[in-house]
């Protein structure tokens, strides 16, 4: 079975694999990052151009020092002239910033939609038994997290080309107006990226273990605010308050520690500058004296040396990134990779249904060869009600899973209405089986949305009469604003009871042909129950259903019961039957046992 | 809107613990700034020697070899003094954000279940990373670029002023520009960025819901919709991002040619007075220098506006937290430590908000006369349960304990003597061992498998693969309810109360085994005191006493076979579930 790996895993090694397969995400953008990229370059050449329009402009503006100035004016013109070859490439500057940061960020944000919106569909198709074993809070950091690592990876690794030009160009440019200064000056390089190669390691190193202290101590104070009841019930707050102390200090120490990491390069590099300016000074100033060079390539190359370790640094910094993206391309590719194993027909049926349904020589497992369901056969009519009761582990809700083709059987096959349920589509089920589920699920929203989930073209009438039918008026009159009152954190301000009750409303109103109550009514008290049962008898009229439960009194009045052991039938029949037949169920029944788990 | 009294408090923190730390870091910033702008001065005199040097043909390099070491020298020192600036910064904030940290912590534990009803834990989660984030930051971002960039930007302008008063100006000009623009940009930046955290916990929440909800979803077919709901969210997150990626690249690009443009100015009316012989050409390569080292700084005034009402807003979110006055104050030196032989509940009343929950409960419970309670979701059963041990204080009425009032008893011996065990029992994400003696860790192995044997789950732990080791919670195995509820269970029987509490804590426990893991916990010798809400009968039908509890009130009260007599609502709920023949009719 189909399992995600861990999410831990924080960096992984260059993959050309995972590169390759995000290649078709970013292609449907090429138009746009090869703009992007044009204006990159262009504001590369135009930042580089603008030190040598100095270095001319200061060039003329020294011929009075050394006397050499032929016409003051045709001077000044060349200097206005200087001024507006600046003002120019400012434009040209400011220009292509504009554009190539709107661009790229535009085309990283895209990518990062599509690919979320990818999963998320995918997500939509994959069968039951991977979401039920999956936690939806490892697949939501996957379309968060991950999604957004990919994002800042791609950004940087567009950016960091950019750097590397940059460094390209000042050294050709260096180089270029003086071949021997050049040298010297570039020699600096190769120093900075020797000290950050033996520094990223360690930082790194040190950047992670603060980190995972960080993480530690927020989920202990996460974990201390959920179970502050328990804490207090304990009396626990003093040693936790301990433990947390400890937490918090040695996440201290790792951020302090990973602080001395990040702040010794500040003075690296200013010492490096440092140096490259004194050899600038003195090697240069023997080059103008010489006359080999003029004044203003000296300006020239200490404005360069100003801006020279900047790419560096960025770049060393963005491998780490690439690292992270590595990792979290493996798991957002692990969930689109995720098989569909539940398909729909190629050529669907979708007549009308008999309103029976046929379990023929059913067997089914959840894992390996550990069947739940054995050599089922049952046949259920047009319009029946049917009860299903047993034990907690009998197979009661796999039959409800079967009906859904929310799995499929491992032998025999499931008949609903005369069909193969694999000939029909799962949309097609969906329309024609309702079902309401022992943990009933309610999205954030109106209570009158939930309830109208299902079916969203209720008249308010109609949902008014349901209301009525199930004689739970009352409860939605306590509600703060009826009908329209919002439920928060997905109804979590609701008891269960409360949930199941508006479950019952959203099946009733959906009006399907069979309905399948899977322990509807677990939570819902007894004294709520027997109203409720009495608006069952009117709903489950003319429909085929089949009702789940545990308890006896709640499957009493159904046409025949199925009493559900190890996976195998035990008994069928109507409630008087079964008390004849004096199997398990009278048993039960006549020990005053309410339900099978007692 | 600079200094609000909350940003005060927080800076006043490490100006009471850390005042050390926060001298040497101003003295850093000092020298770290003043360093870094004598730098240009040099370069522009060896520009100058030079052209002099060249002009007379003086060949000597002994002046730049001077200047070239003053410089390095001056770099240096430059770079150790910024190493102790940003480190000392760091620091300063991470032992702000320990503080707000510890007492942050503290503090919620302490506060009773009241607050806690009312907050969202998501809430105080983010607001015990986010908000200790922001205060932290604005420490370094806030506070000390504040005195950064003010010593930075006052020496250029001295600096450029004293070589050229009119070029000095012109140099200048881009910083008012800059400032405005980028704390312009900043601002609405924030302003949207809060507008995308909506928005992105819309699509959250959707994403989340549809895959929780997937049963659901998948049964009436409704991805399509879902995905319109999905593709709705999404493209809403997306046209915030896309204004938010307008509004930085206009202000950075902005902000680059308000700079280039005053560059070029500078340049033009530079070289100008560099032909009149009105400055040198040293003393324009210093003032181009100058403006190089400004911009990156200048441009961080945005971040200093953004950084001061940022921390503002989470400082005062924090405070909210830690000035939260505890309604359940604890009497410490109260002792109580004797056998309780009598808890006493008089005319208790309690209300949320306007809304009667408990009216006028009154009752006795003893080792000997143990107490069952019943009735209707919502009739106030739990709330009577949590004011037992003092979670909240009764709204009047009384409590007490060997007729001594529980609000006058030290609230450690108190819920030593009384323990509940919840509805909703909290496990830790912790080993089993840990999670049985969590209320008392210093419990033996003995002890652990004596109470987990008691509790009924001895046997099923031993099938785990490893055994009493086993992690459980979110990273480890997963229990079904009635195992949780046995743990929960056994947890409550190593605390040894002399109260214990069963709020519906057992419903996914058979009968048979709920009464037995009661009488082998009333046979441990000294005796205990039972109450139990339960919604079925089977549970409370043995006690002494049996409430039935409905909108607040007793309304029928006596033993089982009284009750059962009276024919009132008990005996109907007791017929519906026992025998439903009787009740459907």
């Amino acid at each position: 079975m189909v399992s995600l790996s861990d999410d831990q895993i924080r960096s992984r090694k260059f993959d050309y694999n995972i590169f390759k397969r995000f290649i078709p995400y970013v292609s449907i953008y090429k138009k746009e990052i090869f703009i992007g990229f044009c204006f990159i370059l262009l504001l590369t050449i135009s930042s580089l151009l603008l030190p040598l329009v100095i270095k001319n402009i200061i060039d003329k503006s020294g011929c009075m020092i050394s006397s050499s100035c032929e016409n003051i004016d045709e001077v000044k013109s060349y200097i206005f002239l200087g001024l507006l070859q600046y003002l120019g490439l400012s434009v040209l500057v400011s220009f292509s910033i504009y554009m190539s940061d709107l661009i790229i960020e535009r085309v990283g944000e895209k990518i990062l939609l599509d690919l979320r919106r990818k999963m998320f569909m995918h997500l939509q198709d994959v069968s039951i038994s991977f979401m039920d074993k999956t936690d939806v809070g490892r697949l939501m950091s996957r379309l968060q997290g991950d999604v957004a690592a990919m994002q800042e990876a791609l950004q940087v690794s567009v950016f960091a080309i950019g750097d590397l030009i940059l460094i390209l160009g000042i050294v050709t440019v260096l180089l270029s107006m003086n071949l021997q200064l050049g040298i010297l000056t570039i020699l600096v390089m190769p120093i900075l990226i020797l000290i950050r190669l033996i520094w990223l390691p360690r930082a790194k190193q040190a950047f992670l273990d603060a980190r995972i202290k960080s993480s530690a101590a927020t989920a202990y104070l996460a974990e201390n605010i959920n179970g502050v009841r328990t804490i207090q019930s304990f009396n626990r707050q003093e040693h936790n308050m301990k433990v947390f102390e400890n937490k918090a200090d040695s996440l201290l120490k790792s951020q302090l520690r990973a602080a001395r990491f990040s702040s010794i390069m500040l003075p690296t590099v200013e010492t490096l500058t440092g140096i490259a300016f004194a050899i600038i000074i003195i090697a240069g100033a023997s080059l103008v004296i010489n006359d080999h060079i003029t004044t203003g390539v000296m300006v020239a190359y200490m404005l360069f040396v100003q801006r020279f370790f900047d790419p560096i640094r960025t770049i060393s910094m963005q491998y780490n990134v690439m690292q992270r993206a590595m990792a979290s391309g493996y798991r957002i590719f692990e969930v689109l990779d995720i098989p569909v194993t539940i398909k729909d027909p190629v050529k669907p049926l979708d007549c009308p249904l008999d309103g029976s349904i046929k379990f023929e020589n059913i067997s089914f497992a959840y894992v390996d060869k550990n069947y739940i369901l054995e050599e089922f056969n049952f046949e259920i009519f047009d319009g029946e009600r049917i009860g299903i009761v047993g034990p907690t582990g009998a197979g009661k809700s796999t039959i409800s899973n079967l009906i859904h083709r929310f799995y499929d059987t491992n032998k025999g096959k499931v008949i609903l209405g005369g069909v193969e349920i694999k000939k029909l589509t799962q949309e097609y089920i969906g329309q024609k089986v309702g079902m309401v589920l022992q943990d009933p699920f309610l999205f954030s929203g109106s209570i009158l949305d939930n309830v109208r989930y299902g079916n969203p073209n209720v008249s308010m009438k109609q949902v008014e009469d349901a209301i009525t039918l199930l004689g739970i008026e009352e409860f939605i009159k306590t509600l703060s604003n009826g009908l329209e009152t919002i439920i928060g954190q997905r109804g979590s301000d609701l008891s269960m009871g409360q949930r199941q009750l508006l479950s019952i409303l959203r099946a009733l109103l959906a009006d399907t042909q069979y309905l399948i109550l899977d322990e509807a009514t677990s939570s819902i008290d007894s004294y709520t129950e027997k109203k409720i049962q009495s608006a069952l008898d009117v709903l489950l009229q003319n429909r085929t259903s089949i009702t789940i439960a545990h308890r006896l009194a709640t499957v009493r009045k159904c046409d025949r019961i199925i009493v559900l052991n190890a996976g195998k039938i035990e008994e069928v029949g109507s409630h008087d039957h079964l008390l004849k037949n004096e199997g398990l169920y009278s048993k039960l029944y006549s020990l005053n046992y309410s339900s099978f788990d007692d | 809107m600079f200094l609000s009294p909350n940003l005060v408090r927080i800076v006043k923190i490490p100006l009471k613990n850390n005042k050390f730390d926060l001298l040497f870091s101003f003295v850093s910033i000092f020298f770290a700034a003043a360093l870094q702008m004598s730098v240009p001065y040099y370069l522009g005199r060896a520009i100058d020697k030079s052209l002099s040097a060249n002009s007379s043909s003086d060949l000597s390099l002994m002046p730049f070899i001077e200047i070239g070491i003053t410089v390095f020298a001056l770099s240096t020192a430059r770079g150790i003094f910024s190493y102790f600036h940003v480190y000392q910064g760091e620091k300063i904030g991470q032992l702000l954000a320990f503080d707000l940290r510890k007492s942050y912590f503290n503090k919620l534990q302490k506060l009773s279940f009241k607050y806690h009803d009312n907050v969202h834990t998501g809430d105080l989660i983010s607001k015990g990373i986010i908000d200790i984030e922001g205060s932290r930051m604005f420490i370094n971002t806030g506070i000390l670029r504040l005195v950064f960039l003010s010593i930075f930007i006052l020496t250029g302008a001295y600096l450029v002023l004293s070589v050229n008063i009119g070029l000095g100006l012109l140099s200048l000009s881009f910083i008012p520009f800059v400032a405005f623009v980028s704390t312009l940009a900043r601002l609405t930046l924030r302003k949207n960025w809060y507008k995308l955290q909506e928005q992105l916990g819309i699509l959250t929440r959707v994403m989340d819901e549809n895959l929780s909800g997937v049963r659901l979803v998948r049964s009436v077919m409704k991805q399509k919709y879902e995905l319109e709901k999905f593709n709705i969210a999404s493209n809403i997150v997306k046209k915030t991002t896309f204004k938010q990626i307008v509004i930085k690249s206009t202000n950075v690009s902005l902000n680059t040619f308000a700079f280039l443009v005053s560059m070029s100015l500078v340049v033009y009316f530079g070289a100008i007075a560099v032909l009149e012989s009105v400055i040198t050409l040293g003393e324009l390569t210093s003032l181009i220098a100058f403006m190089s080292i400004l911009q990156g700084p200048v441009r961080q005034i945005g971040m200093l506006v953004n950084s001061f009402s940022r921390a503002s807003a989470t400082s005062s979110r924090l405070f909210e937290v830690l000035d939260h006055e505890e309604d359940v104050k604890n009497l410490e030196g109260n002792k109580f430590n004797e056998p309780v032989k009598e808890l006493k509940v008089e005319n208790l009343s309690f209300s949320y908000g306007s809304y009667k929950v408990l009216d006028k409960i009154s009752f006795t419970a003893s080792p000997k006369h143990s107490i069952g309670i019943v009735g209707p979701p919502g009739s106030g059963k739990t709330t009577l349960s949590r004011l037992l041990p003092r979670f909240y204080n009764p709204e009047s009425g009384s409590i007490e304990l060997n007729g001594k009032n529980i609000s006058n008893i030290d609230l450690y011996d108190l819920r030593k003597s009384v323990n509940l065990v919840d509805q909703d029992n909290f496990l830790f994400s912790d080993t089993l061992t840990e999670n049985i003696r969590y209320g008392d860790p210093q419990a033996d192995k003995e002890m652990v498998n004596w109470s987990t044997n008691k509790a009924q789950i001895y046997k099923h732990i031993n099938t785990l693969p490893s055994k009493f080791e086993t992690l459980i919670g979110e990273r480890g195995v997963q229990l079904s309810g009635g195992q949780r509820q046995r743990l929960s269970v056994s947890r409550t029987l190593l605390f040894k109360s002399k109260v214990v509490i069963f709020d519906d804590s057992t419903s996914a426990i058979d009968t048979q085994t709920e009464r037995k893991i009661r009488e082998e916990m009333s046979s441990l010798g000294s005796s205990i005191t039972f109450i139990v809400i339960a919604h079925r009968i089977s549970s409370v039908m043995n006690l002494d006493e049996i409430l039935y509890i409905n909108n607040g009130k007793i309304i029928e009260r006596g033993n089982h076979s009284e009750l059962v007599k009276l024919k009132g609502r008990y005996s109907e709920l007791y017929n519906m579930q026992i025998n439903p023949e009787m009740s459907i009719k």
